[in-house]
């Protein structure tokens, strides 16, 4: 249970963490338990400083570490320090072996920049663990005004045959650079910074880049990395430049870059290993980082305005040396395509803030901004490139059109004075349309369309007669009357077809139908026959039509018919006892007339052709 | 038989008397309309609108009168009267294109502007068939096929059994049954009554009165259907839907 509670305060610790590590700390852990056991609470709590008197541009590592076996160790609390300005540079857990005891300690570090020149004294720190509050010894530090703790001697031969020759110069040190202190708004200044590198690190260093108000800026790469020599001191150098652009006029400040890094600590832990038991490899397992935070100092830039003597009209803040070319994609469209007019600024300056040359509205095209594309590049530290500004030209009207010269005015800073550029005019040909462009047709609303008719069409001149056109044909009773005629004509068509098939299929009904008729055909031929000398002719004519009249109508043989047969069939047939009487009457005096002497007058026999006329058509009905 | 000659001639006499009794208005008419176009192109148009109306009170419509008076009303600025004689000479002549431009031309200046309901391309195309010939024109195409497909139907009687006669005999029967069905749809069509705003505002209500709420104001040129009639009011509905009561004195039934 105890085991296993300082296993977790040891992994509160953040002990770097690997297996032989892990087995280490287990090892520490029991061995802990076991002091606690044998010797109980033993907590120390100092601190340190590494060195006494510093210079005014130095730094002091202020370390307070806290010894014993306790739980969990809270920060300390520091004393006011306000001569000094002050950075946490971490914690660490530590652990001694010494005399055959372990104990395990904290060691907070601080880093400390003298702000002012004289003698402080760094108050107690206090610490509460516990129930019980502990306290440091006070230390002193001088800090003279100038670098007076280095040693100024070049290293000797001597030294160097040293096993562990002390290197002279300081380890590590920053240096801001700007290539020009005065410039003018939106002109190029180069920052550069450096890193001198004397002896390996711990980590990677932290840059954090001076504060850069009232300016643009842009960076430059590649960073730099090379050796160089001072002091004859072999440093590694890494150079990071950064274009400044100044946006605003008057004493600007760059503000001083910072960098923090982790110096290794090695040789430190070396001297102190009395038995130098530890090789190197497994002593890095042990190693401790120094903290250190470097330095730059600030710079004032003074930035000038542009002069306001022979200033363009068209000027809109472009600094720089530039060249201007403009070109169209199409000189000959047809009327509603589109061309694309190209303006391209090219040269060396703050590209990205360059501005639009003044392009002059066309009143027979319609224009579009279709933006504008930049191509930065950063070669010798300038920044330059390529902006490219592109407008759409629509023509409206067919003819031919010159797109004036464009204007681009920028100031050099080099010869301090500003420059327009001006463009080659581009001559046009608009077409006609060959057919209505879309857009056209899509830009004109139902209004427009509307407006294109400017008046109503003229009335109606009279160039034929004028007809009532009021009242509905099919209202007009001679119409419908009319519509009847087509209808009549198939009615009676139709019948007569009807009896027609009837005649052909139906002889007895055919002889029947066609009796009447035939009738009165032979009767028409025995008229002919009135004369006193044929009369013996007709009445035999006479007789036989009347005889084939009625066969026709009986559908039966007309000879051999007797007047009593005839009688008998037709009143069967319903015809009147009148007619059939009649009929019989004139049968009669045919018979006679043939067979008695002497000839009948004209007269009677016209008489008589009447009455047989008269018995047949009375036989119809 | 010369009782039956009698009886034809008389009516005959009966049917035709009324077109030569016209014929004396027809001439009046004439001399109206010269007169009217005469006054126009001296741009006297509250003349020429006189004497275009003259014609209409002999009881005489003629679509090229009622072209006449609708450009006559629209120099005068009465839209709504415009309008009402482009569509009735559009009534008599379906196909007349100047009467359509001026129609369209003139609806242009009206306040009201209604989106009209979607139709389906079905009654669309019924409507264009439909608005192709005037009744009159229709009447005739279907007496045409009516008769053609009588005489048809005769010679097929007298000469039967030939199979491209029955053929033809069918695609007229079709065609007659196609515009006499047309010919009744336009008889019902035009027994609808359509209605068009002459005054420069009006209220349309919710119901026959002026107590009910005012539901929207149209102004001159509004086209409408009349659904329902009272004695002072019309119950009307716009193309878009809306319905509404209208003062009988405010509108002129096309």
């Amino acid at each position: 249970m105890a085991v296993s509670s300082r296993q977790m305060a040891a992994g509160r610790w953040k002990f770097p963490v690997c297996n032989l590590r892990k087995r280490i700390i287990l090892l520490v852990g029991l061995f802990l338990f076991l002091s606690r056991l044998c010797w109980g609470q033993n907590v120390s709590f100092d601190s340190s400083v590494d060195k006494t008197q510093v210079a005014l541009d130095e730094q002091i590592t202020l370390t307070v570490s806290v010894s014993g076996n306790v739980k969990s160790i809270p920060q300390p609390e520091l004393p006011a320090l306000d001569e000094f300005t002050v950075h946490s540079a971490g914690r660490s857990h530590n652990f001694n072996y010494t005399s055959g005891r372990i104990s395990s300690s904290v060691t907070f570090n601080y880093v400390l920049f003298p702000r002012k020149a004289g003698k402080f004294t760094i108050g107690p720190a206090k610490i509460e663990l516990e129930g019980k509050t502990y306290q440091t010894t006070p230390i002193e530090i001088t800090v003279v005004s100038e670098d007076r703790t280095q040693p100024s001697t070049p290293p000797s031969g001597e030294e160097k045959q040293k096993v562990k020759p002390k290197l002279r110069g300081k380890d590590l040190f920053i240096e801001t650079v700007v290539d020009k202190k005065k410039a003018y708004v939106n002109e190029q200044i180069t920052l550069t910074f450096r890193f001198y590198q004397g002896v390996r690190l711990f980590n990677n260093p932290e840059y954090s880049p001076p504060s850069l108000t009232g300016f643009w800026t842009e960076d430059l790469p590649p960073k730099k990395k090379y050796y160089k020599e001072i002091n004859s001191r072999q440093y590694y150098v890494q150079e990071l430049k950064t274009a400044l652009f100044p946006t605003s006029t008057g004493k600007l400040t760059i503000g001083g870059a910072e960098l923090k890094c982790t110096v290794e600590d090695i040789d430190r832990f070396f001297n102190r290993d009395p038995f130098a038991m530890f090789d190197r490899d497994l002593l890095s397992l042990f190693r401790q980082g120094k903290p250190q935070i470097l330095k730059s100092k600030p710079i004032q830039i003074e930035v000038l305005p542009l002069p306001d003597i022979a200033k363009p009209e068209n000027f809109n803040g472009t600094v720089g040396n530039y060249k201007l070319k403009v070109s169209v994609d199409n000189t000959e469209v047809e009327v509603g395509q589109p061309i694309t007019l190209k303006a391209k600024i090219s040269g060396v300056g703050n590209i990205k803030s360059v501005g639009k040359p003044t392009i002059i509205e066309l009143s027979d095209f319609r224009t579009y901004s279709s933006g504008s594309s930049e191509n930065v590049s950063k070669e010798n530290y300038k920044v330059q490139g390529v902006k490219t500004y592109e407008e759409v030209l629509i023509p409206k009207k067919a003819g031919k059109y010159t797109i004036p010269p464009l204007e681009f005015s920028f100031f050099v800073p080099k010869t301090k004075s500003y420059k327009t550029l001006k463009s080659e005019p581009i001559l046009l040909t608009v077409l006609p349309p060959s057919q209505a462009s879309p857009v056209e047709m899509a830009q004109l609303s139902k209004q427009e369309i509307g407006r294109a008719v400017k008046d109503i069409r003229y009335i109606k001149l009279p160039t034929s007669e004028l007809e009532d056109q009021g009242d509905h044909l099919y209202k007009k009773p001679i119409f419908l009357l009319i519509q009847l005629i087509p209808l009549l004509a198939f009615a009676i068509s139709w019948r007569y077809q009807r009896v027609r098939e009837k005649l052909n299929s139906d002889v007895g009904y055919a002889r029947q139908r066609r009796a009447h008729k035939s009738a009165r055909k032979r009767l028409k031929g025995a008229g002919r026959l009135i004369s006193a000398e044929r009369s013996k002719e007709f009445y035999s004519e006479v007789a036989r039509a009347l005889l084939q009249y009625v066969g026709g109508k009986l559908d039966l043989p007309p000879y051999g018919l007797t007047k009593d047969q005839i009688g008998e069939k037709l009143s069967e047939r319903r015809f009147k006892k009148e007619k059939i009487d009649n009929l019989v009457k004139v049968l009669d005096f045919c018979d006679f007339a043939r067979f008695a002497p002497g000839s009948s007058t004209e007269e009677e026999m016209k008489r008589f052709l009447n009455q047989a006329q008269k018995a047949i058509v009375d036989g119809e009905e | 038989m010369k009782e039956k000659i009698v009886i034809f001639g008389l009516l005959a006499l009966f049917f035709f008397l009324p077109l030569f009794e016209a014929d004396a208005n027809l001439e009046s008419a004439s001399v109206l309309l010269k007169k009217g176009n005469q006054n126009y192109e001296e741009a006297k148009f509250d003349q020429s609108i006189q004497e275009y109306e003259k014609i209409l009170d002999l009881g005489i419509k003629n679509s090229r009168v009622f072209y006449n008076l609708g450009n006559a009303y629209f120099r005068q600025n009465q839209l709504g009267k415009s309008i009402l004689n482009y569509r009735r000479a559009l009534v008599l002549q379906p196909r007349d294109e100047d009467a359509k431009a001026n129609l369209s031309f003139v609806k242009l200046f009206t306040l009201d502007k209604i989106e009209e309901q979607k139709i389906n391309p079905f009654s669309n195309m019924l409507h264009w068939f439909l608005n192709l010939w005037s009744l009159d024109e229709f009447a005739l195409l279907a007496s045409f096929f009516y008769t053609l497909s009588m005489a048809l139907g005769i010679l097929m009687i007298f000469r039967r059994s030939k199979r491209y006669l029955r053929l033809v005999f069918v695609t007229l029967l079709i065609l007659l049954v196609i515009f006499g069905s047309s010919l009744f749809a336009k008889i019902y069509l035009e027994s609808l009554d359509y209605g068009v705003v002459v005054v420069p505002r009006v209220e349309v209500r919710s119901g026959p009165g002026e107590d009910f709420i005012l539901q929207f104001t149209g102004h001159e040129g509004l086209e409408f259907r009349v659904d329902e009639k009272t004695e002072r009011w019309y119950r009307i509905s716009l193309p878009n839907g809306i319905k509404g009561w209208i003062p009988k004195e405010a509108v002129e039934i096309i």
